[in-house]
């Protein structure tokens, strides 16, 4: 069947990426604070963005998560683990990179334990043994 | 194994991906999809690895509860049940759709500066 067939680059995360219209350094104060992102991640953030920081964000709708904070790397990238109370973790990666026309934000969503698959197979074949930083886990799922 | 003879594994969504990640089962679902049931046998004859590797695929989908399997005689016939890829999907348009709003907010929010 051809839809089946067109399905080879089975879907594994959810990937969006948006081009913002400002600089590298004003992109990253959209995602380096809890002000920054709750002008558009959410409603309402309550969050430290620092490397094993916890908080929550919740929507108006009143949905609410609990986050970790991953890694974060200065005007690069932040990864955070997020699940709403009794769901399942995902994790989330936001990556900053410069374009023409401004500044690339990429998104890429998955279930952890999707990862967790990913990297086992990832891991074995790694000949230094160690584990791969998050960019080149979600390469290989993108 | 028993519960996925009667094809109702409650796989949460994280391990329908987990079992996914892998692209030879990727294709034996797609293969799968092709026909009612399959036999390990028959899939392996179509595939370049061992029987025993395409059993053990095919248990991995199980647990996803992607493949259900049921004894008929000597034989083991497989089936796909597609109920969790349908969750997974919904669970990555809800994702997507959450994100695609995020992303209209923070451009839209830039822009107006």
């Amino acid at each position: 069947m051809d839809f089946e067939q067109a399905e080879d680059e089975q879907q594994q995360a959810v990937r969006r990426e948006a081009i913002l219209p400002v600089d590298r350094d004003r992109a990253w104060a959209a995602l380096c604070d809890a002000d920054g992102l709750a002008s558009w991640l959410a409603d309402e953030v309550d969050l430290d963005v620092r490397e094993g920081a916890e908080g929550t964000v919740r929507w108006r709708s009143g949905e609410e998560r609990a986050v970790v904070v991953e890694e974060v790397m200065e005007r690069r990238l932040i990864a955070l683990r997020w699940h709403e109370a009794g769901g399942e973790e995902s994790l989330v990666e936001l990556t900053l990179d410069d374009v023409a026309e401004g500044t690339r934000l990429v998104v890429v969503e998955l279930p952890l334990v999707a990862l967790r698959a990913v990297a086992g197979t990832f891991v074995q074949s790694a000949s230094n043994g160690q584990v791969p930083t998050h960019p080149q886990m979600l390469a290989m799922v993108g | 194994m028993s519960d996925a003879a009667t094809g109702e594994v409650q796989a949460p969504v994280g391990a329908v991906f987990a079992a996914l990640a892998d692209p030879t089962r990727r294709h034996v679902v797609r293969m799968l999809a092709q026909r009612p049931t399959v036999t390990a046998s028959a899939l392996a004859e179509e595939l370049p690895i061992s029987r025993q590797a395409v059993a053990k695929h095919l248990s991995a989908l199980a647990d996803a509860g992607l493949v259900a399997a049921a004894h008929e005689g000597r034989e083991t016939r497989y089936r796909l049940t597609p109920k969790p890829l349908t969750e997974a999907m919904q669970w990555l348009a809800l994702a997507g759709a959450r994100w695609d709003e995020s992303l209209a907010r923070l451009t839209q929010s830039l822009g107006n500066e």
